[in-house]
């Protein structure tokens, strides 16, 4: 054989660098798949969290003697909703469930029969406008989750 | 001892070539595998708590309708009916749950009783499709079910804490959950004075009406001897079943609100040491006020749900069912609480002031029994042993 044939062979065998190439495409798909990975647990892992935490607040909110003649929740009853969302407990604690969730993303509703009935029948507890932030991207949530559990306490509507 | 190139050592041998392909492929698999844990699990998860909280709230709504008849059956499937709890991230309706019932936890489970007497407990079921996005990589799945029940139940309440009118009603009969007394009869949850001149006897049946002064006693406990003379021999002219404060913003709270109950009452107590005289002319103006919070003022005839021209056939709020303990004046020191029960409360039509205009004085304060009482019901519950029911979760 030619010599420059067997130099031309010899380049096509080097394989110096090859490490580096596969390192570098091989960490782009992990890296991506950890990414992906982290991000959709994390987020649906906080998701579940406001789930339970929202169910745990509509369930309060239904047995709480409820002290409005109207479908508008007083400032009292309503922040102890909100504190049952936020701490579990009736009373302000110091940390929120989740990290940077607040009273005003805590939206509560509380609904009558009808106009002519006059008391509370459905109590209806969401999260609105706050956003899970898991590093690599971010969901906001509007209306969501929401529970609703029919009303069954004791109407006290004198103040 | 390792063999290399010839030509260059760092290739390595021949046949470790491909190598990383293989193991990168099945890094891949595994990856997709954890990807698919994180996504799909992860929505499983959330999946079962959204169906479990749309299990929950129909199952106690459904319970809460119950009322031993089949018009209860019928209200408890409107309310699975009417549940607005959704899943998939709050985005779907939970198609076709079904619902049961039975009269003890253990079942049998009925979907359509009737009768319907006994029934406490309802119970919802649900599985939903929940679709998979990356777990069909591996496994030969599209959907996995996920599936929730809740079973909730009418639970006898043997105390009140809070939450009871300050007023008796007197039976002799110690078996729940009516103790005696008629559903649709009046009687009185608070007596009139004791007035044991004239042709009082308490020991003739034809006579011991005599012994109540006003307007005497409200029809059905003038038909009852037994509990007559248990209030004659052992209140006599110091109680009239009223145990609430004398303080007028008190009495109110007590009576609209049910909030300031100061002594908790259970089955069994002795309440003959917080009877009390009471303040008679406000707390007539309390009652007509709590009458006048609900939308039916028309009928004073409880009837049933299917019964036109009466209370519970008509729309109303319930604010005019009053939840008052049943008691028995045993001597003239004890007064037990057998259980519980609602009255219906009288009303002379809009802005009713029956209590205030019928009531003079020291006249007996008459209410409809309506049956036992359901925490959170505007209608009687279907009963237990203490007459006093509250939905709750058992499984």
């Amino acid at each position: 054989m030619k010599p420059s044939f067997h130099k031309a062979m010899k380049r096509f065998r080097d394989r110096s660098g090859n490490v580096m190439i596969e390192f570098a495409l091989g960490s782009g798909i992990l890296l991506a798949a950890f990414t992906g990975t982290f991000q959709f647990g994390y987020t649906f892992l906080q998701y579940n969290n406001l789930q339970n935490a929202v169910a745990r607040g509509a369930r309060f909110a239904s047995l709480a003697p409820y002290d409005s003649l109207t479908s508008t929740a007083s400032t009292a009853f309503k922040t102890k909703v909100q504190n049952m969302v936020l701490y579990g407990s009736t009373t302000a604690g110091t940390t929120p469930v989740l990290p940077g969730l607040t009273a005003a993303n805590v939206n509560f509703v509380g609904a009558f029969f009808d106009p002519t009935l006059k008391i509370p029948t459905k109590m209806t507890v969401s999260i609105t406008g706050y956003t899970i932030n898991s590093i690599f991207a971010s969901s906001t949530l509007t209306n969501k989750p929401q529970v609703t559990y029919a009303y069954q306490g004791v109407w006290s509507p004198l103040p | 001892m390792r063999r290399t190139s010839p030509e260059n050592p760092a290739m390595g041998n021949r046949k470790d070539r491909g190598f990383v392909l293989i193991t990168m492929g099945m890094t891949v698999i595994a990856l997709v595998g954890v990807l698919g844990i994180a996504v799909d699990v992860g929505r499983m998860f959330i999946t079962k708590n959204e169906t479990q909280a749309f299990c929950d709230s129909a199952a106690l709504a459904a319970a809460l309708a119950l009322d031993g008849t089949t018009v209860g059956i019928s209200a408890a499937q409107t309310a699975l009916a009417n549940s607005t709890n959704s899943w998939n991230l709050d985005t779907t309706a939970v198609a076709s749950p079904t619902l049961v019932f039975a009269t003890a936890i253990g079942g049998p489970w009925v979907a359509n009783p009737n009768p319907a007497t006994g029934y406490i407990y309802a119970k919802v079921s649900t599985s939903v499709p929940m679709k998979l996005y990356l777990m069909p990589i591996l496994v030969p799945k599209t959907t996995q079910d996920v599936i929730a029940t809740a079973t909730a139940g009418q639970i006898n309440i043997t105390s009140f804490p809070e939450g009871l009118s300050p007023y008796t009603a007197v039976s002799t009969n110690t078996t729940g959950p009516n103790f005696g007394l008629t559903v649709g009869e009046e009687y009185d949850i608070q007596w009139p004075q004791y007035n044991g001149g004239g042709n009082c006897d308490p020991t003739d049946q034809s006579k011991i009406k005599n012994c109540f002064g006003g307007k005497g006693v409200c029809h059905g406990d003038g038909l009852n001897f037994a509990t007559m003379q248990a209030v004659v021999y052992n209140w006599g002219s110091s109680n009239s079943g009223y145990w609430g404060a004398t303080s007028n913003s008190v009495i109110e709270q007590e009576i609209v609100n049910l909030n300031a109950q100061t002594t908790p009452i259970a089955v069994g107590d002795n309440i003959m040491p917080v009877l009390t005289n009471g303040q008679k002319q406000s707390q007539s103006g309390y009652l007509d006020e709590r009458v006048n919070q609900d939308i039916e003022l028309t009928q004073n005839t409880l009837g049933t749900p299917t019964t036109s021209g009466t209370y519970l056939g008509l729309p109303h709020n319930g604010r005019r069912l009053l939840p008052v303990p049943i008691v028995d004046p045993t001597d003239p020191t004890h007064t037990t609480v057998l259980g519980f029960g609602q009255f219906l409360l009288y009303s002379s039509g809009a802005n009713s002031d029956w209590y205030k205009t019928k009531t003079n004085g020291n006249d007996a304060f008459c209410a409809v029994y309506a049956g036992p009482y359901q925490i959170g019901s505007i209608s009687p519950g279907a009963g237990g042993s203490t007459g006093a029911t509250r939905v709750k979760l058992v499984q």
